[in-house]
């Protein structure tokens, strides 16, 4: 499979994924234009709800090349964030490509068979279309369709319900008795937003989950313990696991089960899981916590939930909704509550409307998504390329690393396999995801905590080192030291390979073995 | 002392092959492949005790949770 002839290039969504596609695609030298329905930058940061903002510390939630300022606060506001990225397309000459405000409503093959996909999209009520080399998907995991289950009886209640996206202000939400339905971050927010504003809050959700502290014990930032490579060999083994993950995870699994049991030991008493909540019900969640954490509902909640929780102001319902009365809602425990507000934090669904059918069927319509070779490509839609289609972590670095790689592959840089190997490929992820990780709708693109092995996956498809740690004390850091945007700043600017020459050219004047020189 | 033994030799293993995948990829130069490997002996020496109180600990623990959940993994 190649990407040849490619000069101009679509990208759809002006969030985080499409400017670093831009920018990294435009400094090839590529002819970009980007599509963003909003009139504003910024995807999902240009409009969120109410207080919203990033859920993990500022330094795992920016570019690798161009960090936040010193004086933003430490869990960036949401407004904060999207000015920071108005500035990011300003200083990478992003924002001439950009074209805001304009829809894409189709994507379908070049009527002539050439390679290459015919944009159909509107602006301002005004339909265009227009042939490209290259279409690249950013617009994330989620499309801009409310996911709101079905429940019965809507139309007997007498209240509003909302989606967590309509929440826009406080005001909604003022002096009400307000229902909460999810357990994910804007679910919890809600609550919390609920809390402050609202007359009774109630927070119902199926399952508990394991939060991710702020602080684990509240001293230690908690990437410390989760975005390491111990970490990263303790979680279920990566699809292609190394040999020291297989032992690890063979004749050393008790260290394993032990490190995991400890984990859910501090989170259980740090977040005081047993908490009891409606029906003596309790906070505990189900699955391992190695587990757990791939599932849908991952977050770093809100510091006061708990405490909030504890002291009766949101009331937490371990349930599901059964129906909708006059005056609230019954909950399949038995229990009716009283809401004359329910906001439904349940999150996005996942369908691509403006793909023709041809490309849906392709891409299939399994309950988990469909899956992609290298969380990017598939083998028989070329010219096609997704960015930002995977969570991580660090998702912003992910999106920056997988926009190298398809520039990389575009200079042919990066040797792209048969179909054949690419559709082998899928498969065994397939295989691997769902024989254990939890299902969710997104489950295909989830890499989470195996973000570091995704990542070296991609670096070394491109020859750069995937050990991002410098100094003498790198073998440490490599172990016990959280990875962070910052060690991949190099690769976001494309100066890895200026350095690999300088490396290349010290050892050639050291008169030493240059491993690097190897021809690929 | 059977933790620093034991310890010692599964770094020596974990070195040999640290050194062989850095070299592989090519880090940095055999040099550095050296470093890590050096760091992989005596991090293993170190914590060799500690890792196998951990793991009889955590076997203990395993077998126990087998017991109490006879049809489902540890899991």
């Amino acid at each position: 499979m190649t990407l040849d002839g490619v000069h101009t290039v679509a990208i759809i969504g002006a969030g985080v994924a499409g400017l670093a596609t831009a920018k990294t695609l435009l400094a090839e030298g590529l002819d970009c234009t980007v599509f963003e329905r909003a009139e504003r930058l910024g995807g999902v940061w240009a409009d969120g709800y109410s207080n919203f903002g990033v859920q993990v510390q500022k330094e795992l939630y920016e570019f690798p090349d161009w960090p936040l300022p010193p004086d933003t606060p430490t869990f960036t506001p949401g407004p904060v964030f999207q000015a920071y990225l108005e500035r990011y397309g300003d200083h990478f000459g992003v924002r001439h490509s950009l074209r805001l405000g304009s829809r894409v409503t189709r994507i379908e093959r070049r009527p002539d068979g050439r390679p290459g996909w015919l944009i159909r999209s509107e602006t301002s009520g005004e339909e265009g279309a227009e042939l490209f080399d290259l279409v690249v998907v950013a617009t994330g995991l989620y499309s801009e369709t409310p996911n709101i289950p079905d429940c019965p009886g809507r139309d007997v209640f007498a209240g509003r319900v909302l989606h967590i996206s309509e929440v826009k202000t406080r005001t909604p939400l003022e002096g009400r008795n307000v229902a909460v339905i999810g357990y994910g971050k804007s679910a919890t927010d809600a609550a919390g937003e609920a809390a402050a504003v609202g007359k009774d809050v109630h927070l119902v959700f199926r399952d508990a989950h394991w939060p991710v502290p702020r602080k684990l014990a509240g001293v230690l930032p908690f990437k410390w313990g989760m975005l390491n490579r111990l970490t990263a060999t303790l979680i279920p083994p990566y699809m292609r696991p190394s040999p020291v993950a297989r032992w690890v995870h063979g004749p050393g699994r008790p260290l394993v089960w032990i490190y995991w049991r400890l984990v859910e030991l501090l989170l259980r008493v740090q977040f005081r899981l047993d908490t009891r909540i409606a029906r003596g019900r309790g906070l505990l969640p189900k699955h391992p916590v190695e587990i757990d954490c791939f599932g849908e509902s991952t977050m770093v909640p809100r510091p006061d939930l708990i405490g909030l929780i504890r002291a009766g102001r949101i009331m937490a319902h371990r349930a599901e909704i059964e129906r909708f009365t006059p005056a609230g809602l019954a909950l399949s425990d038995g229990d009716e509550i009283e809401a004359d507000c329910v906001v439904f934090g349940t999150g996005w669904k996942t369908d691509y409307a403006y793909f023709s059918n041809e490309i849906r069927a392709i891409l299939g319509n399994d309950d988990d998504g469909f899956y992609l070779y290298r969380h990017m490509l598939h083998p028989d839609l070329p010219n096609l390329a997704f960015v930002g289609r995977v969570s991580s972590f660090m998702s912003i670095t992910t999106y920056c690393v997988q926009a190298r790689w398809l520039a990389e592959a575009l200079a042919g840089r990066v040797k792209l396999p048969e179909p054949a190997v690419m559709r082998a490929d899928i498969a065994l992820m397939q295989r691997w995801k769902r024989s254990w990780m939890p299902f969710s709708a997104a489950r295909s693109a989830r890499v989470l905590l195996h973000m570091a092995h995704y990542h070296d996956e991609l670096l070394r498809d491109f020859g750069a080192d995937p050990f991002r740690k410098r100094g003498l004390l790198s073998p440490l850091k490599e172990l016990m030291a959280p990875y962070q945007p910052a060690d991949y700043r190099e690769i976001a600017s494309g100066e890895f390979r200026s350095s690999r020459v300088r490396h290349a050219n010290a050892m050639r004047d050291a008169g030493m073995c240059d491993l690097k020189a190897r021809p690929r | 002392m059977a933790g620093i033994i034991i310890g010692a030799v599964i770094g020596v293993v974990h070195a040999i092959h640290l050194c062989r995948k850095l070299i592989a990829i090519g880090h940095r130069g055999a040099a550095s492949a050296a470093w890590f490997a050096s760091w992989a002996v005596l991090l293993w020496t170190i914590l060799g005790p500690y890792v196998l109180a951990a793991w009889l600990v955590g076997a203990l623990g395993v077998a126990v949770s087998h017991l109490r959940r006879p049809t489902g993994s540890a899991q």
